[in-house]
């Protein structure tokens, strides 16, 4: 996907060691040998704001539905500092390489990636 | 190429076999992989050596290197467990009493319009009764720990 006329653009980075920061980047910024060794991701800046809502705190057991491509997820287990228990659930599997390849490259280790439908999680649970 | 085709194949078995192995035996899978690195340990493969196949060796070795990648980063990756009873209990303990749940999924991808302008043709009344089904799903959902928060529709 090409990006529109303004070359620079604002974006929200995020990384394991909790500096999450909005930065004005280009196009390079995601081809870095800093952002293949997973020191900060790209995403867009109002992805924090469902996660700031959410306030997650350290070592408690979160579920994220719908997590692709992994954003807000990283963000999550950011704040989390990589303790307790993160569930990424999507129902896309093709979409939820983009979140397998963003957890392990960020070096999250806290996170267990499903593949189900939301409904079957709350049947699962016997919320429904 | 039928080498590299068989390698894979087994790559994706022992994957799969580790995923099994992680929720059913984890307590002892990660004691058998703390001895791995013992010298006794070595001894015994040394010794042992000549009774295994080339073959059996790969098959160690890439499920080795599978439980490391799946003990040491706890990332497991489950697809569609539910549907097996056997295996859908030690998932049942993990995904229940959740202390927080982000789901963002009724989105209206309005956001999306700046770089795709076609979303704005696109859109179908259905696709705002989809969403619509699914925030009601998420009350239902989150009605036990009490909180939610409904940003757009």
């Amino acid at each position: 996907m090409s990006i529109p006329s303004p070359v620079q653009f604002w974006v929200g980075c995020v990384s394991p060691l909790l500096a999450h920061f909005l930065i004005r980047c280009d196009n390079i910024t995601g081809a870095t040998p800093e952002y293949l060794a997973g020191h900060y991701m790209i995403q867009g800046g109002s992805s924090f704001l469902p996660v700031m809502a959410l306030a997650p705190q350290e070592n408690e057991k979160i579920l994220d539905m719908a997590a692709a491509p992994g954003g807000k997820t990283s963000y999550i287990a950011a704040l989390m500092r990589n303790t307790g228990l993160l569930v990424a659930n999507d129902r896309s599997k093709d979409r939820l390489k983009a979140v397998i390849g963003n957890l392990h490259r960020m070096g999250i280790t806290n996170s267990i990636i499903t593949n189900l439908d939301g409904k079957e999680i709350g049947k699962v649970t016997n919320h429904t | 190429m039928i080498r590299s085709a068989k390698i894979v194949f087994v790559l994706k078995n022992v994957a799969f076999l580790t995923l099994m192995c992680a929720y059913a035996m984890r307590p002892a899978l990660s004691h058998m992989y703390s001895t791995l690195g013992t010298a006794a340990h070595a001894d015994m493969r040394v010794k042992n050596a000549e009774n295994f196949s080339p073959s059996l060796y790969l098959y160690l070795f890439i499920f080795y290197v599978s439980l490391e990648k799946f003990f040491i980063t706890r990332n497991l990756v489950i697809s569609s467990l539910l549907h097996c009873p056997t295996w859908s209990y030690p998932l049942l303990q993990y995904m229940t009493n959740f202390d927080r749940v982000l789901l963002d999924a009724p989105c209206s991808g309005t956001g999306v319009i700046a770089k795709d302008t076609a979303v704005k043709v696109s859109a179908t009344p259905s696709d705002r009764r989809r969403r619509l089904s699914v925030s009601s799903l998420t009350v239902k959902l989150v009605i036990l720990t009490g909180k939610i928060l409904n940003f757009c529709q």
